[in-house]
């Protein structure tokens, strides 16, 4: 019994030691953008959509499992591998799509945290540079443990949209019918939210995060069980809160017709309906998201352009030996909140253009994907077999099709 | 004499014709053996893509001139018939790696500078009439720039860190995990001089399995020193990562106080299944095919 007990313990330790990339990387997914899409979701069509997220959450483990078993396998990120296996030409033009959309989601992030702030009554103009200061701060001052520690602590303020779940006395049956179900309005905007809804969960930013994050925390291959179950964890608690999300929204706001445009729309809508409580516990929840993604995106475009660069970054390096690693995070910070804090600049062309190229970089990006997993030179006895193939081909395909249905339905 | 400086980007894709002038495909990579004890590093191979067909790896003494836009070959297509290959892999000798795959836009270590940087390109000189020498590879996003048509914007000038940054061939460590063994087996390497201070810097570098390679790859009065001079976590992670007879052998070759206090620290289980162990430097690890040497 006692080796028995001791055995759970190491393998509990085991997990907590490997556990961080798949859960930052996932969680980091349900930003303001995220966030705003599930509200739209529950808000327009009920319950009836939520299969989608169901969909989003296995895209969401296939690519961050590929993208984990690629950095612990070559030790290094995706931009990085992209270089190195396609050429300074591929790698470049993937890189700067990355960083001008990088830099579009950092602005969506401090806009998410300017509007949560904004329900409480503080302005913009104080919240978001506090919050770019402690984002800087966090990562310049803290060794990569505090950081990570840090952050999963930030995550568990996703929480505060389970509660908020719950607090609005959803129809159980309606949801699980929906999650299981499939069905939808053959309609141009039905297709566009479930466009977005994938979309915004498979996130390129995301993809190549999770991979330098993989190589960051120096994971080996002997690792790689464990860190499946971190992005199987980190992934379904992504899905978890979008249906909290989505059933909050459905249960008050669609009952009663209500239409919003944003998360800090559906977070004064809700205080009404589900009572003072679930308002603010949604709006809480719309600050912390903002605030573990506005961290996350800096970090993943720093350890990104480092990668293609060939400079040396890592969060436990000092900032004289990874001037680029950290310059690169401080401008993008900063470049995010001088935008989110211009009086009269077209902030929602802004985020919409961004969303946009999100999409279309995730196609290039997922293709690369498959097939440097392919690539025997680089994975060795790692390499994505037949089936794996086709499996990340057919997520592709879907991906594909919906970002071209979303690009179709946006033209006519 | 030493010819101007030769870029491998500038050189690959380049047509490589017979002496009748025919095509015979373009230059694919070249072949380099890491243990010939020449002291200009040689090129020993090369390979030409063709269309449809298996790659040729040709001697270099088929070679007659390389010039600007095109390799000439002493022999004809038909001549050349025997010297195709399916697998560039296996098709290597145990000493050698390719230096498109290997090297090329792939991670390395300068041992003198001790860093870590990524190779923008491959120089190379030619001598010996057409033989070609390595002369080191150029790590600085300046080359980048080049390769990319942007070099004439001059920006190297306006912020100096993205300049043309040279590593020569003897001071740097190969990352890819060929480069990494092929080196590891090669005596004249730039592993095998390094003292245990540099060792030491470049172990804290590497992901466990390359640290435990380099370090088991050394005498145990080296080895030793290695951890000594290494931080004691690394130390401890490269010590707990190989087997029970190789860190008798070492911790046998350290002072009696300092083993000691090793062999307390090893018997010790670390704690939380070893979270602070797993922060290490990681190295890119890819296992290629390393064959015997040739018959």
């Amino acid at each position: 019994m006692s080796v028995l007990r001791r055995r759970g313990g190491v393998r509990y330790a085991a997990l907590l030691a490997v556990l961080g990339p798949g859960l930052l990387a996932g969680l980091s997914d349900d930003d303001p953008a995220g966030i705003t899409t599930y509200s739209v979701l529950g808000a327009d069509y009920g319950y009836q959509l939520l299969w989608v997220l169901l969909l989003s959450t296995v895209a969401l483990v296939i690519f961050h499992g590929l993208a984990a078993r690629m950095g612990v396998v070559t030790g290094q990120g995706l931009i990085g591998l992209v270089r190195q296996r396609y050429g300074v030409r591929v790698g470049g033009a993937v890189l700067a799509a990355l960083v001008v959309a990088n830099v579009g989601t950092t602005c969506a992030e401090f806009a998410g945290i300017a509007a949560g702030f904004e329900i409480f009554g503080i302005s913009r103009y104080v919240s978001v540079p506090a919050a770019a200061a402690i984002v800087s701060l966090l990562v310049l001052r803290g060794s990569f443990h505090r950081v990570e520690r840090l952050l999963l602590l930030v995550s568990t303020v996703f929480f505060a949209y389970i509660v908020s779940g719950f607090m609005a006395r959803p129809n159980w049956g309606a949801a699980l019918h929906g999650t299981l179900v499939p069905s939808m309005p053959l309609t141009g905007e039905a297709v566009a939210i479930v466009t977005a809804t994938i979309g915004t969960t498979l996130a390129p930013w995301g993809l190549s995060f999770m991979q330098s994050y993989a190589v960051d925390k120096k994971l080996r291959t002997e690792d790689l069980g464990l860190e499946r179950v971190d992005v199987v964890i980190g992934a379904v608690l992504t899905g978890v809160i979008g249906f909290f999300v989505v059933v909050a929204c459905a249960a008050t706001l669609h009952r009663d017709g209500l239409r919003i445009t944003d998360a800090a729309d559906a977070a004064v809508a809700l205080q009404p309906l589900a009572g003072a409580a679930a308002g603010t516990l949604f709006a809480v929840g719309l600050i912390g998201a903002s605030f573990l993604a506005a961290s996350i995106l800096p970090l993943s475009t720093a350890y990104s352009v480092c990668e293609y660069a060939g400079a040396e970054a890592a969060l436990d390096d000092p900032f004289h030996e990874a001037r680029t690693f950290y310059l690169t995070y401080g401008i993008i910070t900063l470049v995010g909140t001088g935008i989110v804090l211009t009086p009269d600049i077209p902030l929602v062309k802004i985020l919409v253009g961004t969303q946009v190229l999100n999409a279309v970089l995730l196609i290039p990006l997922l293709v690369a994907m498959v097939g440097l997993g392919r690539d025997r030179d680089l994975m060795g006895s790692y390499a994505t077999g037949r089936a794996g193939t086709a499996v990340y081909g057919l997520t592709t395909a879907v991906v594909v099709i919906c970002v071209i249905t979303l690009g179709v339905t946006a033209i006519t | 004499m030493l010819w101007p400086v030769l870029l491998l980007t500038r050189v690959l894709g380049r047509t490589v014709s017979g002496p009748d002038g025919k095509a015979v495909g373009r230059l694919g990579d070249f072949i380099v053996g890491l243990s010939d004890s020449s002291e200009p590093q040689l090129i020993d191979r090369l390979v030409v893509s063709r269309r449809r067909a298996p790659a040729l790896v040709l001697p270099w003494a088929l070679v007659s001139d390389i010039r600007a836009g095109r390799v000439v070959l002493a022999a004809t297509g038909t001549e050349l018939a025997g010297f195709g290959t399916a697998s560039l892999t296996q098709a290597l000798a145990h000493d050698e790696i390719l230096l498109r795959r290997d090297v090329l836009d792939t991670q390395i270590v300068d041992v003198a500078g001790q860093r870590l940087a990524r190779v923008a390109d491959v120089l190379c000189a030619r001598t010996r009439g057409v033989r070609l020498e390595i002369l080191g590879v150029e790590v600085g996003f300046g080359g980048v720039l080049r390769r990319l048509g942007l070099g004439r914007l001059g920006l190297g000038r306006i912020v100096p860190s993205i300049s043309d940054d040279v590593v020569a061939w003897s001071d740097l460590h190969l990352t890819s995990d060929r480069g990494h063994l092929v080196q590891l087996a090669t005596p004249r390497s730039a592993v095998h001089r390094l003292g245990a201070r540099e060792l030491a810097a470049l172990v804290s570098r590497v992901d466990t399995d390359a640290a435990t390679e380099i370090l088991a790859a050394r005498e145990s009065g080296t080895a030793a020193a290695v951890v000594a001079a290494s931080h004691p976590d690394v130390g401890e992670r490269m010590l707990r990562a190989m087997t029970e007879p190789e860190v008798a052998r070492i911790v046998a070759a350290m002072p009696a106080e300092h083993a000691r206090r090793w062999r307390q620290r090893l018997a010790q289980s670390p704690g939380l299944f070893g979270r602070h162990i797993l922060r290490s430097r990681v190295w890119p690890h890819r296992r290629h095919l390393i064959r015997g040497p040739r018959e």
